[in-house]
């Protein structure tokens, strides 16, 4: 209490004296020091401003695991950009991504009839007066049942239109979301479900039926995916592979409930945001990165030379 | 099991409807085979009937009905029920049958398929990690191929001859080795024994440690807690680390969270950290906040009015009279209330 005094005289004493200086350096008092309240049962103010002494670090590269599928063993290490898998959340810009991927596939081909095309004669139903009940002109009018629709839907097209750069940025802030949350798991190239060998002979020498087949297979995919915890109790599933794999994507429509598995051209922002996690092979996430990067790379030349962007996955151990 | 074996018949295969057949390669034990040679082999195994050995247990004989319109029969006239039929049902849950499934088609994954759960033992089997990692950063470039030191686990007097060596920090406070001369050598020499195990004890599943709780904890202490201070800044020890740490554990840590993870001790916290509960209820019962309140009872689910007639002791009672005049025990089993009763409620049409 003693060092508060102190100080609300020395401010006082400071209000009171007419040195010449400039105003914005005068202590800026609002009310006379008597109306404030004592400070006594103030919680202290918690210290939320950074130590000026410790300089903000951005992160130069960010750890990527490549695991081999389905044992999930380490294989190698990549250093990624933090610009390709570290960006910040903006879900802003997922949002705007999400709408225009919609729209984009909205059908647009509700059609309804005018009552220019609506078949038949055009004579007048019935007298204007007279007859005690409403006038009517033509049967296609759209007052009458049967007549045509006014202002009804036409197909047309309901896509919307997104700044490149903005979408290719919600694509990398669709994957740094995911791997910020630990549910982008990159596999080796070549990703592939492994079915025992018994089975395939058995399949293979026509003893099991197929029946036996799909029930095997499903069976298989979703026992390996709940011991990993990859399964419907834990929000699901999505594998994405640069082309179509035979085994792994007939058993993930087999066991559809478990997960599914997308070939890299059907993806959009919308599929990496829906189930638990993602697994994806890092061919494809390479080539999904490198698809969407236009606000990282110039298409202008200066002095010959084109900024390429960050490079896509260095190397730092591999077996 | 076998790498990239295709399975013919793309994209409709089982799309469909259980109607749909998977249909598979041969499985020749030349790898190189082309596409050809495959179905060559194929109808080899189906016209020597080749002995195949597995332990799934399937129908030996499966008489398929002919469909309808494939019967030729002119007396032929379909049932129309099925009490007359010999054998009802198909092949559809048979894999769902335990005695039917074989055990080796069970997941075998890089680490346990329990995960340890205990912070002792998390600690212990951390420290091992990181000294391994610590070890491996240094001298894997001089070594071919590194990649099954990490996934041998060994027994009980390795991983105790590993953790006896102290980390220290190094000039960044990073982890490193070297308080006592020859401890490089010595953790070398316990990773580098596993380069003679055989390939089927590193693809193998990892075995339960060899620790009890109490054991661990009796060593921790003996730690004391500076070493869990050390930093690790190396992202390929940390690497290292998390590699050994699944195959000792089970748990497997995300690159996103391995970033924030900068000393020994934040990673122990991190393994240790219990799992998210699923449901409110769980995480109360877990935490158990409501026990030591001798007013609020708890439920896991809604409390109904039968929970209320069963804690009376008035449910058996109910039940009893319900059976004795042949009424539905649960729900009303197609029965509407009377009409005098929605007469008297004024709600009658």
């Amino acid at each position: 209490m003693a060092a508060k005094g102190m100080k609300s005289l020395g401010e006082a004493m400071r209000g009171l004296s007419l040195a010449s200086r400039p105003c914005r350096t005068l202590p800026a008092q609002s009310s006379p020091l008597i109306s404030r309240r004592s400070m006594a049962t103030e919680a202290p103010v918690a210290n939320i401003t950074r130590s000026v002494t410790e300089a903000w670090q951005p992160l130069s590269s960010v750890p990527v695991t490549i695991y081999s599928f389905p044992s999930l063993e380490p294989r190698s290490l990549e250093a990624w950009s933090p610009k390709h898998l570290h960006l910040p959340l903006r879900r802003d810009i997922l949002h705007l991504a999400v709408v225009y991927e919609g729209d984009k596939t909205r059908q647009g081909t509700a059609n309804t009839k005018t009552r220019r095309e609506v078949h038949g004669s055009h004579k007048k139903m019935g007298a204007q007066k007279g007859s005690g009940a409403a006038r009517r002109g033509t049967r296609q009018s759209p007052l009458l049942r049967g007549g045509g629709k006014s202002f009804g839907p036409k197909p047309r097209d309901f896509s919307t239109s997104l700044n490149r750069k903005v979408y290719d940025l919600a694509w990398r802030t669709a994957l740094s979301y995911r791997y910020r949350r630990g549910e982008l798991i990159v596999t080796e190239d070549g990703m592939e479900l492994p079915l025992p060998n018994d089975f395939l002979q058995l399949a293979e020498s026509g003893k099991l039926g197929q029946v036996l087949e799909d029930g095997f297979v499903k069976k298989y995919v979703q026992d390996l995916l709940a011991a990993i915890g990859w399964d419907r109790s834990n929000g699901r599933t999505t594998f994405i592979t640069g082309d179509r794999r035979p085994n792994l994507f007939t058993a993930m429509e087999a066991a559809d409930a478990d997960g599914r598995a997308m070939e890299l051209e059907d993806v959009d922002v919308k599929n990496l945001l829906e189930t638990g996690r993602l697994v994806i092979e890092r061919s494809a996430l390479k080539e999904l990165i490198k698809k969407h990067q236009s606000d990282l790379i110039s298409r202008v030349a200066v002095k010959g030379i084109y900024a390429k962007g960050p490079p896509t996955g260095q190397t730092l151990v591999h077996y | 099991m076998r790498n990239l074996v295709r399975l013919r018949g793309s994209a409709s295969a089982l799309s469909t409807s259980s109607t749909s057949t998977v249909r598979t390669a041969a499985t020749s034990s030349s790898a190189s085979s082309s596409h050809t040679q495959r179905r060559c082999l194929s109808s080899d195994v189906r016209a020597k009937k080749i002995h195949i050995e597995t332990d799934l247990v399937y129908p030996s004989k499966v008489r398929v009905a002919p469909l309808r319109d494939n019967i030729t029969d002119p007396d032929y006239v379909p049932a129309d029920r099925a009490d007359d039929l010999e054998e009802v049902g198909g092949l559809t849950n048979w894999w769902e049958q335990p005695e039917h499934w074989g055990n080796s088609k069970r997941y075998v994954g890089f680490g346990p398929t329990e995960k340890v759960r205990d912070p002792m033992l998390l600690t212990v089997l951390v420290r091992r990690a990181v000294i391994e990692a610590v070890a491996l950063r240094k001298f894997s470039p001089n070594i071919m191929r590194p990649e099954g030191l990490l996934a041998v686990t060994r027994g009980q007097k390795e991983l105790l001859n590993t953790v006896e060596v102290t980390p220290i920090a190094a000039g960044d406070g990073s982890v490193t080795l070297g308080g006592e001369k020859g401890d490089w050598v010595k953790v070398w020499a316990q990773l580098s024994q596993v380069k003679r195990e055989s390939e089927e004890v590193k693809k193998g599943p990892a075995p339960e440690p060899e620790l009890t709780p109490a054991e661990a904890k009796v060593l921790v202490q003996k730690w004391g807690s500076e070493w869990k201070s050390l930093k690790l800044l190396d992202p390929v020890i940390k690497f290292y680390a998390a590699k050994r740490i699944q195959r000792l554990t089970g748990h497997i840590i995300p690159d996103g969270k391995l970033i924030g993870i900068e000393t020994v001790n934040s990673l122990i916290a991190y393994l240790a950290k219990p799992p998210k509960a699923r449901k409110l209820a769980e995480e109360i019962e877990t935490t158990g906040v409501v026990a030591n309140l001798s007013n609020v009872a708890f439920s896991p689910r809604r409390v109904t009015p039968l929970d209320k007639d069963i804690s009376l002791g008035r449910w058996k009672v109910m039940k009893k009279e319900l059976e004795k005049r042949k009424l539905p025990v649960l729900g009303t089993e197609g029965y509407q209330k009377s009409n005098l009763l929605r007469w008297a409620e004024g709600r009658a049409a």
